[in-house]
């Protein structure tokens, strides 16, 4: 396999595992997935008073008979998901410290294993790359050619600029008109306001929203030794620091940052998940599978 | 407040108190580069911690500076006198122990005061800002007990000026501590000046336990200081007359120069000088 961020042997695994909608969706063909609409499958919905106008075909009989009332009796239709991954490339999400991976690399393997799946069980993915602005979009498809086209993108992805996720997402939430699962891949280093409204929005077009936040551990551990001069990936700037003098304030900031992240994606109901970059990702991938399956709602 | 040192060339090593505020400046300069992405919290870490962090920071290194100091002080051995040693009880007498053997006339080098000059001027500073208490002299030339009338005194005395004797140190003491026992001079301290000879010392004279348990004896505690001039040498080099001849008008002397420490192989250039009497003029 010439991608490096595809395990074929995780690929096999996961495989049985199908990835859920949490929330109804509305696709354009059939498929596994729960419609807000009524439809034509085998499992019952609801018993609806019949009103002029309404098909006679599908009025119940046998309720006519026992209640002398007539009903419409009523279907799920099940529909096919669509997934849009949408993975902050800006300059932090090249930040890797030690043997971990950058934040881009995990993000790769996160996105080309799940689009991977979510293709193969016949539903949609579709990719949207940001930095200061969204420089790479790929329309949802569920044609197997479709995944050949994001993987060559998260191959071809650099990470440069600045963090332009939110008016990205803002975009986002605009663009889709029908209901989706919007899957944010991001350190989320922007302001914590505006990624509420941003989600807001996404929840406002009753999207299906999951965030992976991604972290690497040194972010998280603040452990150096010395003074050093901090130049920032994304706009060069430089700070000088002794850590071992402001750890417990950057502690902190880290520490209030990720509780107003967690607390915007929970005001939305957006599917959050905190890792690391050491982190084993077919354990989160299969986490975040496992998880949906039993919170759909 | 005054205050002097009895080594007063120790209180060069309180540029060492620097050495902190050196190690912190350079640590600063040494940092490492590297790529960041959580700036945003580094920034704000660095907002915050400024005030706080920043000070306490500064007092750990002021502390550390002023240890070291405090410790290079305590060395040097102060006397504090006037606000300062009014804590410590002041002190009503000082008896001055001289050591006035040939070897305090050594000068450390050329041009400066002998170690006997070099301490009789501190005796004279120090007991100056102590507000000139009485001051008793023993010299160990004479071995006499002289109350010394003022401190500037001290110089002019013919009890102080250089001899070619030799010192015995443990007697000295004695006398000293005798002399206290006699007089109860009230809060007394013993100063020692002497450049540490072993001759003049004695250290295994069986009198050190008498003069230890003469101290502990005595009614009121008194304080013993060292005032040690010169230090070790790097070569010792002793000259003594073993014989003296005159032949007509030619004098020989048979002269043994002997060497210590240094390089045993190594050749040394030893400049003796001498001086030349003149002969006084028969009267006609």
């Amino acid at each position: 396999m010439k991608y490096d961020f595809l395990d074929t042997e995780v690929l096999a695994r996961l495989g049985a595992i199908p990835l859920e909608s949490r929330t109804p969706m509305i696709g354009n063909v059939a498929g596994r997935h729960r419609s807000p609409h009524r439809g034509s499958s085998v499992e019952f919905a609801e018993y609806r008073k019949y009103v002029p106008g309404d098909d006679t075909r599908r009025l119940d009989w046998k309720a006519y008979a026992r209640s002398d009332r007539f009903y419409i009796k009523e279907f799920e239709a099940d529909t096919n998901l669509r997934a849009y991954f949408v993975v902050d490339s800006s300059g932090s999400m090249n930040f890797s410290s030690g043997d971990h991976p950058t934040k881009i690399d995990f993000a790769r393997k996160v996105a080309a294993t799940l689009s991977y799946l979510i293709v193969n069980q016949g539903d949609s993915a579709g990719l949207s790359c940001c930095n200061d602005k969204i420089h790479l979009e790929i329309p949802p498809s569920r044609r197997a050619a479709q995944l050949q086209a994001i993987f060559d993108s998260l191959q071809n992805l650099e990470p440069t600029g600045d963090t332009g996720l939110v008016d990205a997402l803002h975009q986002i939430a605009e663009k889709i008109q029908q209901r989706a699962l919007v899957i944010i891949l991001s350190d989320l280093f922007c302001e914590t306001e505006e990624l509420g409204d941003a989600l807001q929005h996404l929840r406002f077009r009753k999207h299906d929203i999951a965030v992976f936040h991604l972290l690497d551990p040194q972010e998280v551990e603040f452990h150096f030794e010395r003074p050093h001069r901090f130049v920032d990936l994304e706009d060069s700037t430089t700070v000088i620091a002794e850590p071992n003098l402001i750890a417990d304030e950057y502690h902190a900031a880290l520490r209030e940052f990720l509780e107003k992240v967690e607390g915007k994606c929970h005001d939305v109901h957006a599917d959050y998940h905190l890792f690391q970059t050491s982190a084993n990702y077919e354990e989160i991938v299969s986490n975040f599978i496992t998880t949906r399956l039993n919170s759909k709602r | 407040m005054s205050i002097s040192f009895l080594s007063q060339t120790i209180l060069w090593g309180l540029f060492a108190a620097s050495i902190p505020v050196i190690i912190h400046l350079l640590n600063r300069r040494r940092f490492r580069i590297v790529d960041w992405a959580a700036t945003t919290f580094l920034l704000k870490a660095s907002r915050e911690s400024r005030g706080k962090k920043k000070l306490k920071h500064i007092l750990i290194l002021i502390c550390r500076t002023l240890a070291i100091a405090a410790l290079i002080l305590a060395v040097a051995r102060p006397l504090l006198g006037g606000f300062l040693g009014s804590g410590s009880g002041s002190v009503g007498t000082v008896i001055l122990v001289l050591d006035r053997s040939a070897s305090m006339e050594t000068k450390p080098e050329s041009g400066a005061p002998s170690y006997r000059e070099a301490v009789i001027s501190q005796v004279w500073e120090a007991v100056e800002k102590m507000g000139s208490p009485r001051l008793i002299l023993i010299d160990s030339a004479t071995g006499d007990i002289q109350e010394v009338p003022s401190p500037d005194a001290l110089p002019e005395l013919s009890t102080t000026f250089a001899t070619d004797t030799q010192a015995d140190i443990p007697t000295l003491l004695t006398k000293a501590i005798d002399y206290i026992d006699e007089t109860n001079p009230g809060q007394t301290e013993i100063w020692l000046a002497s450049d540490m000879q072993r001759g003049d010392w004695r250290p295994t004279d069986s009198r050190w336990n008498a003069v230890r348990s003469g101290i502990e004896s005595l009614p009121t505690k008194i304080k013993l200081r060292v005032l040690s001039s010169g230090s070790e040498p790097v070569e010792n080099i002793a000259i003594e007359l073993i014989a003296s001849r005159r032949v007509e008008d030619n004098l020989f002397l048979d002269l043994r120069l002997t060497r210590s420490k240094g390089d045993g192989n190594a050749t040394v250039q030893s400049p003796i000088p001498y001086r030349e009497h003149a002969q006084p003029n028969a009267s006609p």
